[in-house]
């Protein structure tokens, strides 16, 4: 078929389309082709559900205003440090079309939103002997909001750190320590802290480019507005860019103009996507104390337990999870409702088998099999189930799900079992 | 059918992010679904393209595109995302259910719904959006032309792309689709 009676067919298609032909013929086909496809997408979504997803979402929102708001005193602070990397600020898209400038070329030379950065840094005091420098290798993922980052003191260790699903975990092994929470802001340090400088930097590229750009010799140096962390502390980004790469070598924070902090950019690489679940993997030796922070940074503390009946149970909302009155071969013995001071979460025992329904914490029981082991993702209908064994040799799944994530831990299973049976799970109503 | 409206809708929209919401959500949530095969996570993610846009929006020129446009844009930026973070399309139980719920066909099978929103979700990216816009949401083609910043000819053309795509699809699924 020539163009020209492509384009005939293709606008008598329209035209059927449109109400304004016959259809006949191939056309008549082909409309009804198109109309018998399009159906499972044509779907009301009710006033009510657009009104309660935008009750859900204006908190995250209103956050961000009252972020803004506050004032930018605690900079000199929170800068203190300036290591490690990424939190909230990192899962951001690009929407920016790509110019012919040199923030644009910038971003280009970070990559797209979806690649997947591999960075090191060298962390060095703005005040000569304020605090020792250190290098830090950072692992980013803005797509998935993940990050992981080993930072260096002297050749040693000082801190491990992986933020993923939301919750991040911070290894300190000079203290044998991991502490657990959901957001930044249940680490002493707050966000600054815990925000990569270069995810920081693509961030205010993407966002509001650049107030000032200066070329001097073979750099470039972009003066980015005024940012506003997660905990509401404020800064201005000096960057200086290779004029050929456009990549960032030197990132210096200033607060009134002046240098409070200066991180050195010795590397910027770009890792397949394939690479970085071996880099996500944070283990931390057997024996390591464990402490789980709620958001305002205080410990996680249990409140109590309630025991729940069937009948009870079927009214919750949203409603539990369960795998009916006898799951792998075992009956139901409890569910219980277990309280915290950051949130609940129920378990529901089916003899050696135990069913978590979860959301805001993670129970303490769970995230201590989780820290120890490394966990294998493995594709469950459209989702991704986390397995690892536990010290104690049962074998765990996480499944993390809109209402609660779900986890199950069975001493005497097999994965294939417990894969069979998340498929059987269903709403407790 | 919603008026896309003009520069004025423009800067409202731009200011007034719960109308913005109101006006949209709905039909970012019918493209998701379709997109990336779960009415559940389509709502997930829909809310996410409304947050970048309350961050982003307000900073948006004027070029003779409504804010929908970037919208959508957005929105399949995400959706390739989140397909490319799982790793393979999933077709959802949950869209065929909507389909045997809604079809219009009482007699037509599962195998054929299945296969229906199979081909669709296999359309590239730019067939898939302009057959949502026309069928799904109903804009004209000269809105279709405006939202996807292409020619009505082009989208035209795009569309019997598509329509023949989805028939060799089904055909080699063995689904006949009479006329």
């Amino acid at each position: 078929m020539s163009r020209r009676e492509e384009q005939a067919l293709a606008t008598r298609l329209a035209r059927a389309l449109d109400g304004r032909e016959e259809p006949a013929g191939d056309v008549a086909a082909l409309v009804t082709v198109l109309e018998r496809a399009t159906e499972p997408a044509r779907f009301a979504v009710a006033d009510e559900d657009v009104e309660r997803e935008l009750v859900r979402v204006r908190p995250r929102l209103d956050r961000g205003r009252t972020a803004a708001r506050r004032p930018a005193s605690r900079l000199a602070v929170a800068f203190g440090a300036v290591a490690a990397a990424a939190i909230a600020v990192v899962v951001f898209t690009f929407v920016r079309l790509p110019g012919t400038d040199i923030e644009a070329k910038a971003l280009s030379a970070l990559g797209g939103a979806s690649s997947i950065l591999e960075i090191r840094e060298r962390i060095e005091p703005a005040v000569a002997g304020a605090f020792p420098s250190s290098t830090r290798t950072v692992w980013l993922d803005s797509v998935q909001g993940v990050a992981h980052w080993i930072q260096l003191s002297e050749g040693e260790q000082v801190e491990e750190v992986v933020v993923e699903s939301g919750r991040m975990k911070r290894y300190l092994p000079g203290q044998h320590l991991l502490i657990v929470g959901s957001s930044c802001r249940a680490f002493a340090s707050g966000c600054a802290e815990l925000v990569d400088p270069v995810a920081f930097y693509r961030q205010a590229l993407a966002g509001h480019g650049t107030i000032e750009a200066k070329r001097e010799g073979n750099v470039y140096r972009l003066t980015l507005p005024l940012q506003t962390l997660p905990d509401a502390v404020r800064i201005e980004q000096r960057v200086t860019i290779d004029a050929e790469t456009f990549l960032p070598t030197l990132i210096e924070w200033r607060e009134n103009g002046r240098t409070v902090s200066r991180i050195a950019i010795e590397s910027v690489g770009r890792i397949p996507r394939s690479e970085l679940f071996d880099q996500l993997d944070l283990r931390v030796p057997l024996g390591t104390t464990i402490e789980q922070r709620t958001n305002s940074g205080k410990s996680l503390q249990k409140l109590g337990e309630t025991r729940l009946s069937l009948r009870r149970a079927r009214t919750l909302d949203p409603p539990l999870l369960w795998g009916g009155p006898e799951f792998l071969y075992r009956r139901l013995t409890s569910i219980d409702r277990i309280d915290w001071n950051a949130g609940s979460a129920y378990r529901l025992r089916y003899g050696s088998i135990t069913l978590w329904n979860f959301n805001s914490v993670v129970p303490p029981q769970l995230l201590a099999a989780r820290v120890s082991a490394p966990a294998k993702p493995v594709p469950i209908g459209n989702n991704v189930g986390h397995f690892y064994q536990t010290p104690s040799g049962a074998v765990a799944v996480e499944l993390d799900r809109r209402g609660h994530s779900i986890a199950i831990m069975a001493s005497a299973s097999t994965k294939v079992d417990i894969v069979a049976a998340l498929g059987r799970l269903r709403p407790l109503q | 059918m919603a008026d896309l409206g003009g520069e004025q809708r423009f800067r409202r929209e731009q200011r007034d992010f719960d109308g913005l919401f109101r006006a949209h959500y709905p039909e970012i949530v019918r493209y998701l679904s379709v997109r990336i095969g779960s009415r559940e996570e389509a709502s997930d993610l829909a809310s996410e393209v409304f947050l970048e846009a309350f961050r982003r929006v307000p900073g948006l020129r004027w070029r003779g595109r409504p804010v929908l446009a970037w919208l959508y844009r957005v929105a399949a930026n995400m959706a390739a995302d989140s397909l490319r973070k799982r790793g393979r399309e999933v077709l959802s139980p949950e869209l065929v259910e909507s389909a045997a719920a809604e079809a219009r066909d009482p007699a037509a099978t599962l195998p054929e719904r299945e296969a229906l929103a199979r081909a669709l979700a296999s359309l590239p990216d730019d067939h898939q959006l302009v057959v949502h816009l026309r069928l799904v949401e109903g804009y004209s083609f000269a809105d279709v032309a405006r939202l996807t910043g292409r020619s009505v000819g082009s989208c035209q053309m795009l569309m019997l792309r598509s329509a023949r795509r989805l028939r060799a699809q089904l055909e080699q699924a063995g689904v006949r689709v009479p006329a």
